[in-house]
């Protein structure tokens, strides 16, 4: 078997009717409308006979938001597929010339009960970081992530991370429990790693405190971070449904009840077609009458604030800590 | 057979007499004594096709050649025709498909337009020639919630269309049932959706449209503006024109309440729709049904007005029973027969499944279902949908339902273990041009009523040969009772002149000759 034939088969990519309703949720079909920039081209091509090499504006256009995956009927494993693709395009010619550093050697710290990842965004921003990690005192312990964060952008770009590496991180992990990441891409690849532990968003853990739950007023638009949450959609579907109907603020959900995303947390591959998450923005807050955007993802908040008349907040910023 | 005309297609309309559409010289007949025929056997050969894309390039018109683009388009929803462009362009606007036209019809390439592609029968698969992919033309233009309309560009999706609506807190009125379709492919095929009965097809929602002619002029046109071409091309399988764009009636968006009623016998639950249609007692009906066993009359209604007036007038009316009783009636049926326990166990885990992924929590508030379309349309996917599909159908008027449908049932039973009826009925507003020689039967009056006949394919194995014949067995009851269908291009277009007759065929192909004298748009659908 082939490397394409066995990739085909892995994430389903052979039971694809071609229906298309992976595109209407996403944002790189919103912006461009071609079918050849999207799961249902990329599925369609490998079922003629085509592999990654023949994809290769595709696979770097995808934001890897999920937006596809719950969506499509016939089960394909959209997110699955598209980044062993990339990885098999990253093998096959290299990795992308700005790809990630990383690769160092783990930390050696062994972690337990429940550890936070705060993502490469939020540990930029010192003071958000320090509320962040008041807010979940009791809960959580902050584990040292900036090793994990250079994996995940290795990854994003079709670069497996280094066995060592991760059997290392694993290791570290063997006291752990629930691991909360604000970096939704983490969330699928975490939960195969270790799938004993609990893996859930940095939105979701805040929003089990219900005092942060009732600072939400009905004139916001919580803007849910996709990744995370097309990777647990099933469950968190629900979750955030609740949300809704408790607070009566608006989500960024689609018709489809998927996140709409800016695409703003991807790590773009080099491409001639990237998603621009301010028009993304822009769809979503169309005709919602929204006050204030709060949002779960530093990298979305940034992307919000760049348009005028409308005040942003991160999901942290509910509360403030005196 | 003048064999001439096959090499030379260029030539084949012009040549052709009239009324002397020779048998298919490709395919041995599949329904024996009874020749096969098509209307352009010709396949065209390629020749101009490099001038042709040379010219488009120098009036910036993109032209995809790469083998892997033009496969990604070999085949449609139906994944039995394949075909494969020399290229695709993706729609982008009136002017470009404009000039597109122009040029095929000087240098005779095919153009074949795709929308959603969901058709079935290859009707939207370019066998050579250019691929327009019109759902590069895919936004809302402008909302009039004051005069409740929107105009959108055609390739849109109705989803699509759906999402950006219902900012406005408005909807469409009617639309297939599958999310992925667009609205210019819908509008030139009909579309039917369980408010039909109320709302009638999808096409009789235009207001207007922007057309580009076959020869390549760009006209809007609706019934006081150039009507002539807005009859044609509303139901006219893509043969009088490309719509680029669509001026649609909408309405306020509302969740709504369903009900199912159960039956044992089909011609029960066949006369009680027609009730419900005639006396227009809900907002929503239609029968679905887990082979000819469990038949399932779906009932909806937009306000708690109509819901009650229901109850009071009609529910005791009809003979569906609620869940309890059915499943009282299934137990006994199935106990006297134990040998087909397999049965009633499928009968049972499909409605097991089926049940809770047409109520999904999410999607549920005060017990009222909200984007009922979305659900329809995933859950359609998902327990219908599969890489072949076939789904002949009979369209027919209010007195030959009852027969039409209990024969293509009887065949249904012959050829597969499992399989589903979808019936509803159509509102029809008066005798528009629109319907001759359409999905609308020519003897229905005030509404017609279809069925569509959905093998379960599962992962077996048909041959090609199997699922025509199944068809073939379907459309000949549609023959026989002398009426229509909704899928009738493609590789069904063999029923055109038998189920329509030389005179009214002929009519229609000099109209097409007249707007395509190179009968270069859409040449594998119908002419
Ligand atoms: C799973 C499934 C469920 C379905 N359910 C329903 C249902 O509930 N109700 C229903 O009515 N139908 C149903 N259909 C049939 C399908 O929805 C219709 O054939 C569909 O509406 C066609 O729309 P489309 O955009 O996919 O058109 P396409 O398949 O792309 O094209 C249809 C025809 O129109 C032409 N065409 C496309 N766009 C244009 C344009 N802009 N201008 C001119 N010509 C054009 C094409 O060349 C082709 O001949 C179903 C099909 C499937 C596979
Ligand atoms: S939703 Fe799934 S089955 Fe449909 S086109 Fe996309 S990948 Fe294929
Ligand atoms: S992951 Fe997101 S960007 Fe990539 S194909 Fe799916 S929906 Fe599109």
């Amino acid at each position: 078997m082939t490397n394409t034939s066995a990739t085909l088969s892995k994430y389903g990519s052979e039971k694809c009717t071609g229906c298309g309703v992976c595109m209407l949720t996403c944002p790189v079909w919103r912006q461009t409308r071609d079918i050849m920039l999207t799961a249902c081209g990329r599925t369609r091509t490998l079922q003629n006979g085509g592999g990654p090499q023949d994809m290769r504006d595709s696979l770097a256009a995808c934001v890897l938001c999920g937006s596809c995956g719950p969506v499509c009927p016939a089960g394909v494993d959209t997110v699955g597929l598209t980044t062993e693709l990339r990885m098999d395009l990253a093998e096959k010619t290299g990795p992308a010339p700005d790809s990630a550093p990383g690769g160092q050697s783990s930390p050696g710290v062994k972690a337990c009960g429940t550890v936070f990842f705060p993502g490469s965004a939020m540990r930029k921003d010192n003071s958000l970081l320090g509320h962040a990690l008041r807010l979940l005192e009791q809960e959580a312990g902050f584990y040292e992530d900036a090793e994990i964060s250079a994996m995940a952008e290795k990854m994003e770009a079709g670069i497996w991370p280094d066995p060592g590496s991760l059997k290392d991180f694993v290791r570290s992990m063997a006291g752990v429990t629930e691991i909360v990441a604000a970096d939704g891409f983490l969330h699928r690849h975490l939960r195969q790693w270790l799938p004993e532990v609990r893996v859930t968003g940095f939105g979701e853990t805040l929003l089990r405190r219900p005092d942060i739950k009732k600072a939400l007023k009905a004139t916001d638009l919580y803007m849910i971070e996709a990744r995370g949450y097309h990777a647990d959609h099933s469950r968190l579907v629900n979750f955030y449904d609740r949300l809704r109907l408790e607070t009566g603020c608006r989500l960024n959900t689609s018709l489809q009840r998927t996140a709409i995303p800016t695409g703003a947390t991807s790590r773009q591959n080099p491409g001639p077609v990237r998603v621009d998450a301010r028009e993304q923005a822009r769809w979503i807050l169309d005709k919602r009458k929204t006050e204030r955007v709060v949002a779960e993802a530093v990298e979305d908040m940034k992307i919000f604030k760049k348009i005028p008349g409308i005040e942003v907040i991160h999901v942290a910023e509910l509360l403030s800590l005196a | 057979m003048n064999t001439a005309n096959i090499s030379s297609p260029g030539l084949y309309a012009e040549t052709l007499a009239k009324g002397a559409i020779p048998a298919d010289h490709v395919h041995p007949d599949s329904l024996k004594g009874i020749p096969r025929r098509q209307t352009n056997p010709a396949r065209w050969n390629g020749e101009g096709w490099d001038a042709f894309v040379g010219a488009l390039r120098a009036k910036n018109v993109e032209v995809r050649e790469k083998k892997q683009t033009c496969l990604v388009y070999a085949t449609d929803c139906g994944g039995l025709a394949y075909g494969r462009p020399h290229g695709v362009t993706l729609a982008g606007s009136a002017e470009q498909i404009s000039a597109i036209l122009k040029e095929a019809q000087k240098r005779r390439v095919p153009v074949t337009v795709k929308g959603g592609g969901l058709t079935t029968e290859g009707e939207s698969v370019a066998f050579g020639g250019l691929q327009l992919d019109m759902r590069g033309m895919n936004r809302v233009i402008s909302v009039d919630g004051k005069n409740m309309t929107v105009r959108a560009q055609a390739g849109i999706h109705w989803h699509t269309l759906a999402e950006a609506l219902r900012r406005d807190g408005l909807d469409y009125l009617s639309a297939p049932l599958n999310l992925t379709a667009s609205v210019g492919g819908t509008l030139g095929v009909g579309g039917i959706d369980i408010n039909s009965p109320r709302l009638g097809p999808s096409a009789d929602q235009a207001v207007s449209l922007q057309v580009v002619t076959p020869t390549g002029e760009i006209r809007e046109c609706s019934e006081s503006e150039n009507p002539e071409l807005f009859e044609r091309v509303l139901l006219g399988y893509g043969q009088f024109g490309v719509i680029t764009e669509a001026v649609l009636r909408v309405r306020k968006f509302t969740p709504i309440t369903m009900y199912y009623f159960y039956y044992g016998s089909l011609r029960d639950a066949l006369q009680d729709l027609q009730l419900l249609v005639r006396e227009d007692a809900a907002d929503y009906c239609g029968i679905l049904t887990i082979l000819d066993k469990a038949i399932n009359l779906l009932v909806a209604f937009d306000s708690d007005e109509r819901e009650h007036a229901f109850f009071e007038k009609w529910r005791n009316r009809i003979r569906g029973h609620g869940e309890p009783g059915f499943a009282l009636r299934m137990a006994w049926h199935y106990g006297l027969r134990p040998w087909r326990l397999g049965e009633a166990l499928y009968l049972l885990g499909r409605k097991r499944a089926l049940e809770p992924a047409f109520k999904p929590g999410q999607y549920m508030e005060n017990g009222k279902i909200v984007d009922r379309a979305v659900v329809f349309g995933n859950q359609v996917w998902k327990f219908w949908g599969g890489r072949q599909m076939v789904i002949p159908d009979l369209a027919v008027n209010a007195e030959k339902f009852v027969e039409a449908i209990e024969r293509g049932n009887a065949v249904c039973r012959k050829y597969f273990p499992r399989y589903t009826l979808y019936c509803v009925g159509i509102k029809l507003s008066g005798r528009r041009q629109r319907y001759e020689l359409s999905c609308v039967p020519p003897d229905a009056v005030d509404f017609a009523y279809g069925c569509e006949f959905e093998p379960l394919l599962g992962d077996a194995i048909y041959s090609r040969e199997y699922l025509q014949t199944f068809k073939n067995e379907i459309y000949d009851i549609g023959v026989d009772m002398k009426t229509s269908y909704y899928r009738f291009g493609g590789m069904m277009k063999g029923y055109i002149r038998r189920a329509f007759g030389d005179e009214l065929v002929d009519k229609h192909l000099a109209m097409k000759r007249a707007a395509d004298p190179a009968m270069i748009l859409n040449p594998d659908v119908i002419f």
